[in-house]
């Protein structure tokens, strides 16, 4: 127990100092699955800054609530990688399990989240000691990841299942399983915590869950193939990338009906928000680049160009 | 109701169900020494694949717009069925993807029946782009798709490198053929 307490207040501590140091723009981080790099685009200039070689087909992507860390998925070599993100270098790399593809970091940046594409589960590791807590057995190919900002819940896409799973983050136990559309894969939580989005790539919608009654409340067609997707302007618009039509949908979350459609490049795939909670950042896959949206006017503002794959899967800009 | 619903569609959409978990991309492009136009006058009809060399027909359904479906056959008699998504008349380029394939054979891998399809891909889509140069032009081909096994440990027949060779087969054949075609 006293180690605990002495652990927390080790990284209080460290919290205080790193958010002092942090007057540099928000920064996003592309993972390129086919060039087994990650780019790094600094948010101010749009430019990529920096590459990092991270080998093992890097595709999900997290970052610490301090914008200390970066947690790169890569299926290929089983786990993830640690970047350092003042210093951009690779810190170290982390086995879980054979399929690693979902990660996210809890909003007290004490965990890691790691689901598992082959083995149906989400691992649960110490974000200081980077050692596993728990494995949680979840749906068929789970995928997208979210944690609430109150911390409290972690919600789990169960690909094959068609359904989503909403688990304790004190018990570590899945509390309700929730069918959604076919073959769910991003999710999108706002900021109260009180719906999830979870866009589902083969009946091409996105399904609106409440997360008090964890119950289906709308359904709402997208284009095809739909990816991830994103929230801005005070939650009040989704973003949805069409992989399969090189589009992405905007959504209005008052009435859950589609208000635009916007061309981007080929294979759009991970889609985040600036910090300023208004420009949506999408990485084309096929174009190895990343495009920008100002999410208000709905118009695109160029393209920054990344490296091959480019998929960053999950929350990719540093807050 | 929805529960009921899903298990007899998974039956019959097998081919569009999970896949392994790095995309996979073949990109190749040929320079052809004849003008844009008449390159793009072989490709540029959808139920047209006759430039193809392992491909004896072509069936199509609909033209040259969005939603429109062809079945090549192979020479084998194997089939493949591809939807167009894009079609660009001015910029000479269209999308399409395969959405249903016949099995070239059956294997047995970590003790359970497997079946090849005749391209061992999955989740694939493809582009092609004629572009003048000049008086000369270059075609531009890409796919992106997904091994063909969708679970862990995959079978040689059916992993990463296997699915790459036999679209670079298929891309550089035709391509270069072409190009002959092109510059007869």
């Amino acid at each position: 127990m006293f180690r605990l307490n002495h652990r927390v207040a080790i990284i209080g501590l460290t919290l205080a100092i790193s958010s002092t140091s942090l007057t540099a723009a928000p920064f996003a981080y592309i993972s390129n699955q086919l060039a087994d790099s990650v780019s790094i685009i600094d948010l101010a200039t749009n430019k990529v800054v920096n590459t990092i070689a991270v080998n093992g087909k890097p595709a999900g992507v997290a970052v610490s609530p301090n914008g200390d860390k970066v947690y790169i998925s890569t299926p290929e070599a089983h786990g993830f990688a640690v970047i350092d993100a003042r210093k951009q270098q690779l810190l170290t790399t982390v086995k879980t399990s054979e399929g690693a593809l979902g990660i996210t970091a809890a909003p007290d940046g004490k965990r890691i989240y790691v689901a598992d594409w082959f083995v149906n589960t989400v691992s649960v590791l110490d974000a200081e000691s980077l050692e596993l807590i728990k494995t949680i057995t979840v749906g068929q190919s789970p995928s997208g990841l979210v944690v609430s900002q109150d911390n409290h819940w972690l919600y789990v896409a169960n690909r094959l299942d068609n359904s989503v799973s909403q688990i304790d983050t004190k018990t570590l136990v899945v509390k309700k399983t929730t069918p959604v559309g076919q073959h769910p894969f991003g999710l999108a939580i706002d900021s109260t915590g009180t719906r999830v989005y979870a866009v589902n790539v083969e009946s091409d919608d996105v399904t609106v869950l409440d997360t008090a009654q964890m119950k289906a409340i709308a359904s709402i067609k997208v284009g095809a193939l739909p990816y991830a997707a994103t929230l801005a302007l005070n939650d009040s618009r989704l973003f949805v990338t069409n992989m399969d039509d090189g589009t992405v949908s905007v959504i209005d979350t008052d009435t859950l009906t589609n208000i635009g459609l916007i061309e981007v490049g080929e294979k759009p795939e991970g889609i985040g928000t600036h910090t300023d909670d208004r420009h949506i950042y999408v990485a084309n896959w096929f174009d190895k680049n990343v495009s920008v949206i100002d999410g208000k006017t709905l118009q695109t503002q160029g393209t920054i160009t990344t490296a091959r794959g480019s998929r960053a899967f999950g929350q990719f800009i540093a807050k | 109701m929805k529960k009921y619903l899903a298990l007899p569609l998974c039956l019959f959409s097998a081919f569009a169900y999970a896949h392994g978990p790095v995309r996979q991309d073949t990109d190749e492009t040929i320079t052809i020494n004849a003008p844009a136009e008449k390159v793009w006058g072989i490709i540029k009809n959808y139920g047209d694949m006759s430039w193809l060399p392992p491909i004896t027909s072509t069936d199509i359904k609909g033209g040259n717009e969005k939603g429109a479906i062809r079945v090549l056959t192979l020479k084998d008699g194997g089939t493949i069925t591809e939807e167009l998504k894009k079609y660009d008349e001015s910029k000479m380029s269209y999308s399409y993807k395969i959405t249903e394939m016949s099995d070239a054979k059956t294997i047995t891998h970590a003790g359970k029946a497997e079946q090849v399809p005749v391209v061992p891909v999955a989740n694939y889509s493809a582009t092609i782009t004629v572009e003048p140069q000049g008086a000369n032009s270059s075609v531009h081909w890409k796919a992106g798709y997904y091994r063909a096994y969708t679970n862990n440990e995959p079978p040689e027949e059916m992993n990463e490198a296997t699915a790459n060779a036999a679209i670079k087969g298929i891309f550089t054949a035709g391509l270069n053929n072409l190009k002959a075609l092109a510059e007869k």
